[in-house]
């Protein structure tokens, strides 16, 4: 479901770059973590291994790099996804698109603050996800060219 | 004896009424000391029994009018309270001339001992005002701090009876919050689920090449998006329990419309829509139908490189709230020799069996520029619950 992507189909023409592409996901819902990373790398993306709490993902944003992280909101832990976004952007520039099961104003006012790429709201198909993805590396330039 | 009982409760007069009576007396009756003047004008009563706190004219008003009037003066007056209950009011009252204070509530037995003494006393002649009574400027006086003092405590009784109510709403409130609260963790759980079904029938699909398992996951994974939605209007409802089902069929098109990948102008939506507030019983069912039906359309009614239109429709009738949703295309129409009602496909007889078993509505199929499908049922076929 859509909020704030583009409703583009997948540009073929970016499929060499998505080689170069290094997306975190952090999601507790094992199942949907699996769906998402197993589907996504078919897709030609580089997916880390699924992240459940917020504290974790803003660790791993100090010892790697990536292109984009995959944000549930409902975390495992003390820190929920717009937390730990919150904690992200201070140190990295990174987008950031919010997937989660809640749609109420509060959360979503929560979320836009931090200015995301997307806010997916949940149940997200394979498809959402792929286009909401496109668009952000078509938008933030992320092409063949600059990343590899 | 002629008796005359003054209350502003109608119960309190009857039960008094009752117990004279029953005693023998004949008994008269006013609800304020204005009425009691009145009576009293006209003659005949023996004695008089009366409230304090009444409107118009008080027990101590009249009690004051009537000891102070030459032809009344002499009628045994007995006060009956229980609002003025303290020393300083029976005080006030026998200094009126009240010949007796009773303080509510009072046991027959001794109420009637205390009015067969008063009568007595009336036959004796000691019923008469005292001759040394305190002057007039402190009866005022007296009269004024007392009724000052039945306003403290009125204040005071108001006061307290506000911090109540005004903690009784906070708790209420708190619970309001936390039955909101509640409901949109249950709509979250749900789509939570929602995207696990989705993830488990992905990640299958995955594993077989056939294009009709893919295509199978495809349009369960469609009916499951189309049920999701549904929470996502709820949601952003005021109410959390109806949504507005123009708003719903108009997303909901546009997320199959999407979903079907189409080249751009191939397929033309159009809506004719009116404003319809539907609970989640009917807006669920109905979102399964209207999946089925766009989706056919769009993948079946204009096939190769043929290019056309689908029409929505959603309308109510006013009187009898019946509403019809309808789905027409400009397409090739049904393959020749098919039969909707004998399909072996799954769809159709989904969308016969949610629109007759589920909303005890009726389907009607027409094939004129291409297929026309309407559904019809009442809008009220459940109970709002919340």
């Amino acid at each position: 479901m859509y909020y704030t992507v583009s409703e583009q189909p997948v540009q073929e023409k970016n499929l060499m770059s998505r080689q170069k592409m290094h997306i975190l996901l952090v999601e507790d819902e094992a199942i949907t973590a699996l769906m998402f990373k197993s589907n996504l790398e078919a897709a030609g993306y580089e997916v880390h291994t699924p992240i459940a709490t917020g504290e974790s993902a803003v660790k791993a944003v100090q010892t790697e790099k990536f292109d984009l992280i995959l944000m549930d909101i409902h975390l495992a832990g003390d820190m929920d996804g717009i937390q730990a976004a919150e904690k992200i952007s201070l140190s990295c520039c990174i987008p950031i698109i919010f997937m989660t099961g809640y749609s109420d104003c509060d959360v979503r006012l929560r979320a836009r603050e931090l200015r995301p790429a997307a806010y997916l709201v949940k149940p997200v198909s394979l498809k959402d996800i792929k286009s909401a993805i496109e668009f952000v590396f078509t938008e933030q330039g992320l092409s063949g060219k600059e990343s590899g | 004896m002629k008796i005359l009982i003054v209350d502003d409760h109608e119960e309190n007069l009857y039960l008094l009424q009752s117990l004279l009576q029953g005693n023998g007396h004949e008994v008269f009756s006013a609800e304020n000391g204005v009425e009691a003047l009145k009576i009293l004008e006209a003659g005949g009563i023996e004695m008089i029994i009366s409230d304090i706190l009444m409107p118009i004219m008080d027990g101590f008003q009249l009690c004051r009018n009537v000891k102070t009037s030459e032809t009344l003066r002499n009628i045994p007056f007995i006060v009956y309270t229980a609002t003025y209950t303290d020393s300083q009011d029976e005080c006030l009252a026998l200094n009126m001339g009240a010949d007796r204070f009773i303080v509510k509530p009072c046991e027959p037995d001794v109420f009637m001992q205390i009015v067969h003494e008063a009568i007595a006393a009336a036959r004796r002649g000691e019923c008469s005002p005292k001759e040394k009574q305190p002057c007039e400027a402190e009866i005022s006086r007296m009269y004024s701090e007392r009724l000052v003092k039945k306003l403290e405590n009125k204040v005071l009784e108001a006061e307290q009876e506000l911090r109540k109510r005004q903690e009784a709403e906070k708790a209420l409130q708190m619970s309001l919050d936390e039955k909101t609260q509640l409901i949109l963790e249950l709509y979250h759980r749900t789509r939570n689920n929602m995207q696990v079904i989705i993830s488990i029938l992905t990640l299958y699909a995955g594993t077989y090449k056939e294009e009709y398992v893919q295509a199978m996951v495809k349009n369960t994974v469609n009916r499951i998006q189309a049920m999701a939605m549904v929470h996502d209007k709820l949601y952003q409802s005021q109410n959390l329990s109806s949504i507005n089902m123009d708003e719903y069929i108009f997303d909901l098109s546009q997320l199959l419309e999407q979903s079907h990948n189409l080249k751009p102008g191939k397929v033309k939506l159009s809506f004719d829509l009116e404003p319809v507030p539907a609970l989640i019983d009917i807006v669920v069912p109905c979102g399964l139908v209207l999946n089925e039906l766009i989706s056919n359309a769009l993948e079946h009614a204009f096939p190769d490189d043929r290019v056309g239109e689908i029409q929505i429709g959603l309308h109510r009738t006013a009187e009898d709230g019946i509403v019809s949703i309808s789905v027409s295309d400009n397409g090739v129409g049904l393959p020749a020799g098919f039969d909707y009602r004998n399909s072996t496909t799954i769809g159709l007889p989904t969308v016969i069996a949610i629109v007759k078993l589920q909303l005890q509505g009726d389907i009607v199929f027409k094939e004129e520029k291409g297929l026309s499908c309407t559904i019809r049922f009442q809008n009220n076929l459940y109970r709002k619950r919340i």
